[in-house]
């Protein structure tokens, strides 16, 4: 054996290339491991790769691709790691390829989507909050594109649906993941401090017209001194505000 | 208020996405003033000229816009009142203003990141890849056009062009010789002859008010039917009119 054995990273670098499809280290160490077992001889060299070795040697790659100026990026992208062209050569491969003009978002759809993105999963009323208006037609446009989907449903009064971002939302944008937008928890912060004051100005009144309309309730007091100390206990209680209110509407009918 | 008909023949109906959060950043950032610090009663003298330029207009203002002139009218005459004089409010902050600066700088903060995701919209076009669709398509949406010229610069240098024009003269009446469609096809043709024009140019021969909302208008719908792209030199400076391929 005077032969140089094969590098970790020129067979990564192989693999990702004509796999024509994002690979993640996962499944590149499934194919190590499978190859080794079929073909016991140069091939079992990495059967036993551990993933964070793979990673390290993909990552090395990666930069290895960016200093040598080569064309071509090494990606993570969110669906795995994967080969794409430098940007600096668009205008080219968009003439080459015949794609037309690119399509982008307006800035009022770019903002709804950022506040999307860093809050999520929100509901629509507080991102009217932020936005300060009426974003019923952007989130339906969004929807249509599938940069945003449905992620739930909040436990508030009503039920609403809570919005996130899509794994379109991050190829488009070529994230890997919403953690790399800058300022993320930063502005996450601020959202758990807004949460905070919310619930205490949403439920208060509730909680006093319950006390107006159903005198002999001997949860209340313990309530609100529940109210002044966690969040997740408020919301609980809203939603048993909600199911209060439901029934008092059934028995309503109920006697008609 | 002057009133301008604008003829039925041809009704733009434009939808307006911006908020009046969008409008007070604007007029904020336009005037250079402290977000922290806002002369509440000149921004809100501001607020409401572009209120009544955007009904002018006949946009499709949205109830918040109405909403957040009330505001303003009361923290302006709550910053009259000495302290101790003001009525009572729940949980009221020292400073009347203080509840509208939390939520403009909140809003801010998230305008920047969206600047940061439009910056990586425009890299991640050049990009393609094995295995990926090229590049993600998505369906034109009106307003791309703008770039990054916001709808209130548009409305500020239609207010510019109206200022120019010469006070009207009453007492006799012309025929309405303008509409949007003449316009549309006026501002076409002259993006066609030069491909691009700047935006003041275009209302240099405007005589009348209303000649001057004709042409606005003209301008916005082209906009939104992607005909034609606007863009901004700089921060305020002039807005340049050209052609959908040639941007």
């Amino acid at each position: 054996m005077e032969t140089k054995p094969v590098e970790l990273k020129q067979i990564l670098g192989a693999i990702v290339f004509a796999a024509r499809q994002p690979m993640t280290t996962g499944a590149i160490r499934k194919i190590f491991q499978e190859t080794a077992e079929i073909n016991r001889e140069e091939a079992a060299l990495y059967g036993g790769i551990k993933e964070s070795e793979i990673k390290t040697s993909l990552h090395q790659l990666q930069v290895e691709c960016e200093t040598g100026k080569s064309g071509v990026h090494l990606i993570e992208s969110a669906e795995g790691f994967r080969f794409q062209s430098d940007p600096a050569g668009g205008p080219w491969i968009r003439h080459m390829l015949n794609v037309g003009k690119p399509t982008r978002l307006s800035r009022p759809a770019l903002e709804t989507l950022a506040i999307i993105a860093y809050r999520q999963p929100i509901s629509r009323a507080e991102l009217e909050g932020v936005r300060g208006v009426a974003v019923d037609h952007v989130i339906r446009m969004l929807m249509e594109m599938q940069l945003i989907k449905i992620v739930g449903r909040s436990e508030l009064p009503g039920r609403p649906m809570l919005y996130g971002t899509t794994t379109l939302f991050l190829e488009h944008f070529g994230l890997k993941d919403v953690k790399e937008l800058p300022g993320i928890t930063e502005l996450a912060r601020m959202e758990a401090m807004r949460k905070k004051q919310d619930v205490a100005n949403e439920v208060d009144p509730e909680a006093l017209i319950q006390n107006a309309s159903d005198q002999p309730n001997p949860a209340d007091p313990a309530d609100e001194d529940e109210n002044a100390d966690e969040e997740d206990e408020d919301e609980e209680d809203a939603e048993d505000d909600d199911d209060e209110d439901d029934d008092d509407e059934d028995d309503e009918e109920d006697s008609k | 208020m002057t009133q301008v008909v604008v003829q039925d023949d041809y009704k733009v109906q434009l939808e307006v996405f911006e908020g009046p959060l969008d409008l007070l950043l604007y007029l904020i950032k336009k005037d250079e003033v402290d977000v922290y610090n806002i002369p509440i009663e000149r921004v809100t003298k501001q607020y409401m000229e572009y209120l009544s330029l955007m009904k002018l207009l006949d946009l499709n203002i949205a109830g918040e816009f109405i909403v957040m002139a009330a505001t303003l009218m009361m923290i302006k005459s709550r910053m009259l009142l000495p302290v101790d004089e003001r009525p009572e409010m729940e949980e009221e902050e020292e400073d009347p203003r203080w509840e509208l600066v939390k939520q403009l700088v909140e809003y801010k903060k998230f305008k920047e990141a969206a600047s940061h995701l439009q910056h990586r919209e425009y890299l991640q076009e050049n990009v393609f890849s094995l295995g990926l669709d090229v590049g993600v398509t998505l369906e034109p949406e009106p307003g791309v056009g703008l770039g990054d010229v916001s709808l209130f610069d548009l409305i500020s240098a239609f207010n510019e062009a109206l200022k120019k024009v010469k006070v009207e003269e009453f007492g006799e009446i012309y025929d309405e010789k303008f509409t949007v469609v003449d316009k549309i096809e006026f501002v076409l043709i002259t993006i066609k002859e030069k491909g691009r024009t700047s935006f003041s140019s275009l209302f240099e021969k405007a005589a009348s008010r209303n000649e001057i909302v004709c042409t606005f208008l003209a301008i916005l719908e082209l906009i939104r039917l992607r005909q034609v792209v606007a863009q901004q030199e700089g921060d305020f400076g002039d807005i340049v009119i050209m052609n959908e391929s040639v941007a």
